[in-house]
């Protein structure tokens, strides 16, 4: 075996994950190689420092916590409620507003038309001419005399 | 650390059973909070995250897929949230004076150890907590969860949702960068 690839072997080595074959491998450039084998001892010391560290715990009361922040997040997502009841009405209130508007403008728009058809329909030039051979156009020529005089 | 039938407790809560929850609260409580601790290197901050993974949990364990286990599962929103609470802070905290990691030490050593023997380990453990907290988070992650919470490479592999391979080559350079990190605490 390789330096390097003895190097790479440190690790799995300390946690137990080679093969029967690759430990024996292993054993045998370490124990011919001390270079190889000083690497090895400070890795060892690297994963034995870790034994120093005593296992830390959660604060006293701190399950309680939790549970107690989960609660309020739970009730501010009730006290929501209100501001949305809220936030509907006013949605409600606009949409009447804007409907009303629209219906107000249309009954304009209809009124306006209806008033046009109307004048329209006062408009002299609604009425045909008068034909001057026919009994009206004679009454017309007569009256027109009349009033020159 | 004391493991819960998944299956029942998935069920229990799923079915409006509140205690359900509270019961994977008081099971995993310790090793999130350790875990934070490590990834964070602030016992007053890794409280909050803690209780932000929690949260967390509970707002998606709903939609949790039992083809991992409920632990394996919390420790990946722990080292997720913690990356996350680190980045936000990364800013800042060069601004900030960095707070020394000898907070971390909360618990006295069992036993009856020598005075001696407690102030070597006492300065090993100081050592090793100002190492760690010069990792990347990624290399922070598996060698905590490897050497701390004592988790396999395979339930790492299932946290992190890497390879097995991957897995090993992390723990092996992590384990690597302490070395030289603790050089001069060795000699």
């Amino acid at each position: 075996m390789r330096c390097s690839k003895a190097r790479k072997l440190f690790s799995p080595y300390i946690d137990k994950m080679l093969t029967e074959s690759e430990t024996e491998m292993f054993e045998a450039h370490i124990g011919a190689c001390t270079q190889c084998r000083a690497g090895l001892e400070q890795t060892l010391a690297v994963h034995a420092a870790f034994g120093s560290l005593e296992p830390v715990r959660a604060p006293y009361g701190f399950a309680t916590r939790v549970m107690t922040g989960l609660e309020e997040k739970r009730e501010e997502r009730w006290s929501l409620f209100p501001v949305l009841g809220r936030l509907i009405e006013a949605a409600v209130v606009l949409v009447i507003i804007i409907i009303g508007t629209r219906a107000g403008s249309f009954l304009g728009t209809a009124f306006n038309r209806q008033q046009t058809t109307i004048a329209s329909s006062l408009s002299l030039d609604t009425f045909a001419s008068v034909q001057p051979d026919s009994v009206g156009g004679a009454y017309m020529t007569m009256m027109e005399g009349t009033n020159e005089k | 650390m004391k493991k819960l039938d998944d299956t029942d407790i998935l069920r229990r809560f799923k079915n409006g059973d509140s205690s359900a929850f509270k019961e994977i609260v008081l099971a995993y409580q310790d090793s999130i909070y350790s875990l934070c601790t490590y990834m964070i290197g602030d016992p007053a901050n890794a409280r909050d995250v803690a209780q932000d993974v929690f949260l967390k949990a509970y707002q998606n364990l709903k939609t949790f897929k039992p083809n991992a286990s409920i632990y394996t599962w919390l420790y990946r929103i722990t080292v997720n949230t913690c990356i996350d609470y680190k980045r936000k802070i990364s800013f800042e905290s060069l601004f900030r004076h960095q707070q020394h990691e000898e907070d971390i030490i909360e618990n006295e050593p069992s036993g009856d150890p020598s005075p001696e023997s407690l102030y070597g380990s006492k300065q090993t453990a100081v050592a090793v907590k100002e190492a760690l907290g010069k990792l990347s988070q990624k290399l922070k992650a598996v060698i905590v969860m490897k050497e701390i919470e004592g988790l396999s490479y395979e339930e790492i592999a299932d946290a992190l949702d890497l390879s097995i391979g991957t897995v090993k080559s992390r723990i092996s350079r992590a384990r690597e960068e302490l070395k030289s990190l603790m050089k001069g605490f060795n000699q």
